[in-house]
């Protein structure tokens, strides 16, 4: 945040360029709320999570940024626009990186890359460097001149990822940028992602992998049942659970919720798991209690442990991130 | 400690004519369910292809002699069928290949044979009905009266068989769905604008009625013209002889492929 | 710690004469790569309706009148400039939305105009090869002599345009990409065959003849007739208001369908 303040000073820019949405709401068939009023604004150089479980309205929201969809109220303003009354000028001052593959299956990878870049005004040297700058960055020369359909579905996202942000928007939407990316690429990913950010673009990050979002984004918002249920920095959402654990029972198959005791907080079934969250003071009692479970055959294994922003999630959305399970 | 039954595993393996008798049955029934999706694009493509064609290639001509309309009428079914076998039966294959559920149906417990032998049935019989639709479609266009023998049973069966084996084995011989579209939409035209299938052969250059005799299109027609009206097909046990030939070579393929075990 | 200044998002927005070129330039380019993989059907699909139907017309005949070469001649054209925009075109569209990339293409940041005029040009420069080499064939097959006029010129932009404009129209607002396969599909039978292109309208009868009237495609061979003989056709004039008027509901339909939002 300090280098927007930098920014400032430096003059470069004097027109504030924070990105805000307001009351956004998408209806669909007059019943469907999508998105119901969300509210939310991003700042130039932040990371900006959008975490919810499948079909929660992240992708909704989104696409209505770009353009691609109409909101039925509401405002979305970035800098001095109206993205909404002026979908053209979305389009150049964002970009989109949506979740379905990219459709280069007869393009060459730094041609994509280089092509993108120049359709979003980029000068052709400019790209060229550029594009050079974000093949060797994410580690992708290897497929350089490989023609799109021969690519796996990792190189392919990546691939994607550069022709988005080879000449980036004042927002760049990244829906779901490290599916199918194998872990040492994905590091190298967020190190561009962070690299957006410092550069002054405001990065909206789609997705449903608490783990990561927690690591990499400056503020996240969790949507659910298209309404924005929470929002804050990674910390300020777990400030509720600061001084708890985490305990976690692993159930029997067949076994039903055991009655529980009266110190376990917010408890979710999800599949066989029991999570529940607990005062530290409560650690040895709650052992206890656990290995009476066990030793009962009501459960198999218990786990007890820090909270995360799963825990978090889980609380607010009822699903755990990496399956989608309906809570209990 | 559950307390259900327990579940009867099968033990017995079956075998004999009983048992592939009864295979036919229940994969006829099996596609049976899946062909409905199909049945209803059937009629209409070979209504389309069949007499739309016939109907279409009367306006090439200036002047539309008796002639000309007697082959354009006989020659209908075999253009209602050959869309069938040739470019239906590759899609559906090639369409259930990407989608994953072509591997489900051979991994049935039933003899390959009898599986194959429930398709081409199927296909087979649902393919007649919208011959004859288009057959009736043509005839009544053109006003020609039509002099139906019994042969036109056997032509007709033995073609829908034929397009349809050649077809199913073409489609499971290569895999890329993309060469697949690449070659029926080629052989469509082929077939369309050089096979005397509508047109007196007489029309043709010899080398193009020679090569034109080897395919089956041709024979086709001459088959089920044959059975439609009489004097204007010569050879006719030659055509039945090479039709009965590509029958065996679809089935020979369709066995061989299904067959191994990569 | 990068350098801040060294990449920074824009601070103005790009409009007027130098983003629209700059946009279609560089989607021409886009178009132009992202066809290499549909290069050879669409080479095979050109020399097919080119070359083939011209040397396989003379197959329907005895021998062939000289009026009739010379309006299949003057009629295959047309096909080859309009089967690229008005068939290929909308199937891509569809394959697009089946794989779901639709989204991706439809948020790039250019006018959507500078979009349709890029597509065009592609379309045209696919159409341009084939329609010599077909009037090449024709002249060595059938010893035709045309007499080519400027008229060729806007006969042929406009053709094009018209072509491609429906096709863009029809890929972009019909949502269910099977449906405008289906389309295009019967697109193929009515340019083909049920009008009036490869053959003189007085060969239909006469509803069918009155109903394509209405429709461009007759037309368009008439004013790519007029362009390539002397005196033989008339009503030209009114035939360009028609391929107009169409191109215009094309472009009107696409614009309705690309800038709306869901």
């Amino acid at each position: 945040m300090t280098i927007s303040i930098e920014a400032k000073q430096a003059g470069l820019s004097a027109t504030d360029w924070s990105f805000r949405a307001e009351g956004v709401t998408k209806i669909y068939g007059g019943t469907l709320r999508a998105n119901d009023a969300i509210t939310l604004s991003v700042r130039p150089g932040e990371v900006y999570g959008l975490l919810g479980p499948n079909g929660a309205g992240k992708t909704t929201l989104v696409k209505q940024v770009i353009g691609l969809l109409k909101p039925t109220a509401g405002q979305i303003r970035l800098g001095p626009f109206d993205l909404v009354a002026d979908p053209d000028t979305a389009r150049q001052l964002c970009s989109y990186l949506p979740q379905a593959p990219m459709p280069i299956d007869s393009f060459r990878v730094r041609e994509a890359i280089e092509l993108t870049g120049r359709i979003r005004g980029g000068g052709r040297s400019d790209v060229r460097r550029r594009a050079t700058e974000l093949i060797g960055a994410l580690d992708i020369g290897e497929w350089e001149k490989t023609m799109g359909q021969r690519l796996s579905g990792g190189v392919r996202r990546l691939v994607g990822f550069a022709m988005v942000t080879v000449w980036p928007g004042r927002v760049v939407i990244l829906d779901e940028p490290t599916n199918d990316v194998d872990p040492l690429r994905r590091r190298l990913l967020w190190d561009q992602i962070r690299l957006l950010a410092q550069r002054g673009c405001a990065v909206f990050l789609v997705t449903h992998n608490v783990m990561e979002a927690e690591r990499s984004v400056d503020r996240l918002a969790i949507i659910s049942g298209g309404r924005l249920i929470a929002e804050g920095t990674p910390s300020s959402l777990k400030a509720d659970d600061r001084g708890h654990l985490r305990l976690q029972v692993m159930l029997r198959p067949e076994a039903a919720t055991p009655p529980l005791p009266s110190w376990v907080r917010q408890p979710v079934r999800v599949g066989h798991n029991l999570i529940t969250t607990i005062d530290e003071a409560d650690a040895a009692r709650s052992i206890s209690w656990a290995t009476d479970l066990i030793g009962a055959s009501v459960a198999e294994e218990y786990a007890l442990g820090a909270t995360t922003l799963e825990d978090v999630y889980i609380r607010l959305t009822g699903h755990t991130s990496a399956d989608d399970h309906e809570a209990a | 400690m559950s307390t259900a039954s327990p579940l009867p595993l099968s033990t017995v393996t079956r075998s004999g004519p009983g048992y592939w008798l009864a295979s036919l049955g229940s994969m006829t029934r099996f596609e049976m369910g899946r062909a409905r999706q199909w049945a209803a694009l059937m009629v209409v493509i070979q209504i389309l292809m069949g007499a739309g064609i016939a109907v279409m290639y009367g306006f090439f001509y200036p002047r539309v002699t008796h002639l000309t309309a007697l082959y354009l009428t006989t020659g209908t079914p075999a253009l209602a069928l050959i869309p069938i076998g040739f470019v239906l039966v590759p899609d559906s294959v090639s369409q259930e290949k990407l989608a994953g559920t072509f591997d489900f149906t051979w991994s049935l417990p039933a003899p390959r044979s009898a599986q194959a032998a429930a398709t081409f049935l199927l296909f087979t019989t649902l393919s007649l009905p919208g011959a004859v639709l288009a057959l009736a479609v043509a005839s009544w266009r053109y006003g020609v009266r039509l002099d139906i023998s019994p042969l036109i049973v056997p032509g007709t069966v033995l073609c829908a068989l034929m397009a349809i084996s050649v077809g199913f084995g073409m489609a499971l011989a290569i895999s890329n769905p993309l060469l697949i579209n690449l070659i029926t939409n080629a052989l469509m035209f082929v077939v369309l604008l050089f096979s005397p299938i509508v047109i007196p052969p007489g029309h043709f250059p010899g080398w193009l009625l020679t090569a034109d005799r080897a395919l089956p299109f041709y024979n086709m027609a001459e088959v089920i013209r044959a059975g439609l009206c009489t004097g204007l097909v010569t050879d006719l046990t030659r055509s039945y002889l090479i039709l009965a030939a590509w029958t065996a070579a679809g089935w020979a393929m369709t066995a061989w492929v299904v067959g191994r075990r990569k | 710690m990068t350098e801040l200044a060294g990449l920074l998002p824009p601070v103005s927005l790009r409009r007027g004469l130098s983003y629209w070129l700059g946009s279609y330039r560089a989607l021409t380019r886009w178009h132009l790569a992202g066809l290499r993989m549909w290069l050879m059907l669409l080479t095979v699909v050109q020399v097919m309706t080119g070359a083939g139907f011209v040397l396989g017309f003379a197959l329907f005949f005895d021998h062939i009148p000289a009026s009739a070469a010379l309006f299949v001649s003057t009629g295959v054209p047309v096909i080859n400039l309009v089967v690229v925009g008005l068939v290929l075109g909308p199937q891509l569209v569809a394959q697009q939305k089946l794989q779901q990339s639709y989204d991706f293409v439809r948020a790039l940041p250019v006018p959507q105009s500078a979009a349709a005029v890029a597509w065009y040009t592609v379309c045209l420069l696919a159409g341009l090869p084939a329609v010599a080499a077909s009037l090449l064939i024709a002249e060595a097959r059938y010893g035709i002599a045309f007499t080519v006029s400027p008229a060729i010129v806007p006969a042929v932009l406009l053709t094009a345009f018209t072509g491609t404009m429906l096709g863009y129209g029809l890929g972009h607002a019909v949502p269910n990409p099977m449906v405008t396969t289906l389309v295009t599909e019967l697109m193929i039978f009515a340019v083909f065959g049920f009008a009036p292109v490869v053959y003189p309208p007085w060969q239909l009868p006469s509803w069918l003849a009155t109903l394509n009237w209405w429709f461009p495609f007759g037309h368009m061979a008439v004013i790519v007739r007029a362009g390539l003989t002397s005196g033989m056709v008339t009503g030209i004039a009114s035939s360009y208001v028609t391929v107009t008027a169409w191109g215009i509901i094309g472009v009107a339909v696409s614009a309705w369908a690309l800038v709306r939002r869901g």
